[in-house]
């Protein structure tokens, strides 16, 4: 996480505060040309017209993100009836991508206790968590723009992420986010082959030793 | 507006139900947020009601379905933003001692803060040029660069591009006001 991201964070949560008058509510964009705009259905000329409303009314800036958020459930939906379907391929077994994902959760569990120590927060394990994973229905990744997002908790401070390859190689482990999304960068995909599967699993961290939530273990096809 | 229970017309509403209260939860300002369930059950009624009217016994799309819904619940938010906006005039715009202690943020001077940083942002970007404005706008709005590059038409390098001279020019300005975000 760098000074940019948390500035950026920072502008996020300022241009998104809320208690401030709609510009004229006449003027505002009618409820279905947002929503169309935001789900990139209208040409971009519409769509630039739309924008220079919403940056100078708040109100049409919150009805925006409430078709992002409505729009990011949905996929959220779409992510969790995919996320386990492991999709058919030469040569692919099943039981080996279910053996990775246990692995995955036996060898992060392990991962996460190390870097407790003895009087860290309990870990709340896979089952309880409502993290999801939130990307496009299908759950490929193109690898210049390998974005792993997930749907953020409430009062998490951090999250730590692990990404592995289905062979339990590390791609990437960062921790300390502070927004709910990380790009893998492409360098460290640069050696898996096309159509390659990604399993990561977030661990949202709490302030003040409120312990830490993990999500279950994710996957994602990189193109 | 009779739909069976566990039939798949009650499940589709059902689940749209729980996705726009957790949409509107996350995004909304607390004391609209706190209305959540009521806003979208009204905003599903509606949907229902004309529904019936049109289209009796028919199976409206998924896409058709969402797309209303959202409809209906950006009118019903509106009409009380409305309704609060009358009220803050009638009480000679004074902030509401309920809704600012039913506030994410609790410090009263952080919450000004933050109403004064949204307003100068919102002055700074109406003197940027619009190209930047609109990328700026969208990735404050928390589109990433691809995503902006696809909804205005702009090639993925163009759109990087003006999202980070927009963000300089932001930054310049808010700090030419005096505004630290």
């Amino acid at each position: 996480m760098t000074r940019n991201d948390d500035d950026l964070k920072s502008l996020r949560e300022a241009f998104a505060t809320p208690r401030q008058a709609a510009l004229s509510p006449e003027a505002c964009p009618a409820p279905d040309r947002i929503w169309a705009a935001v789900r990139g259905e209208l040409p971009p000329d519409e769509v630039r017209e739309i924008v220079e409303h919403v940056a100078a009314c708040a109100s049409c800036a919150e009805d925006w993100r409430i078709a992002m958020a409505f729009e990011e459930e949905s996929r959220v939906r779409q992510e969790e009836a995919v996320v386990h379907h492991f999709p058919a391929r030469d040569r692919f077994r099943p039981w080996v991508a279910a053996a990775a994902a246990a692995l995955v959760l036996t060898v992060g569990g392990i991962y996460v206790r190390q870097t407790q120590g003895p009087d860290a927060a309990p870990v709340y394990r896979g089952e309880e968590s409502e993290i999801r994973a939130v990307v496009p229905p299908g759950g490929v990744l193109p690898r210049q723009a390998c974005v792993l997002a997930w749907t953020p908790l409430p009062d998490a401070e951090s999250y730590d992420l692990l990404v592995t390859t289905t062979e339990l190689d590390t791609v990437a482990d960062p921790k300390g986010l502070t927004t709910p999304k990380y790009q893998v960068p492409a360098s460290a995909l640069a050696s898996l082959p096309p159509g390659a599967q990604l399993h990561w699993r977030v661990t949202a961290i709490y302030p003040e030793g409120g312990g830490r939530k993990q999500s279950k273990t994710f996957t994602t096809a990189v193109e | 507006m009779n739909i069976p229970v566990g039939s798949p017309e009650a499940d589709d509403y059902e689940r749209l139900r729980g996705e726009l209260v957790r949409a509107v939860s996350r995004i909304c300002p607390p004391w609209l947020a706190s209305r959540a369930d009521d806003l979208v059950q009204v905003a599903l009624l509606r949907v229902l009601e004309v529904r019936r009217k049109s289209e009796e016994n028919a199976r409206i799309s998924s896409s058709y379905l969402r797309k209303a819904a959202y409809s209906a619940l950006i009118d019903e938010i509106r009409r009380c933003r409305r309704r609060r906006e009358v009220s803050l005039e009638d009480e000679g715009g004074e902030v509401d001692p309920v809704a600012e202690r039913s506030s994410a943020q609790p410090d009263p001077e952080a919450q000004s803060a933050g109403r004064q940083t949204g307003k100068a942002i919102r002055d700074c970007l109406a003197q940027m040029v619009r190209p930047r404005r609109l990328a700026v706008t969208l990735h404050l709005q928390g589109h990433s660069v691809p995503e902006i590059g696809r909804l205005m038409g702009w090639l993925a390098k163009k759109a990087d591009n003006l999202v980070y001279r927009g963000l300089a020019d932001l930054r310049e300005c808010l700090g030419g006001k005096g505004v630290r975000p």
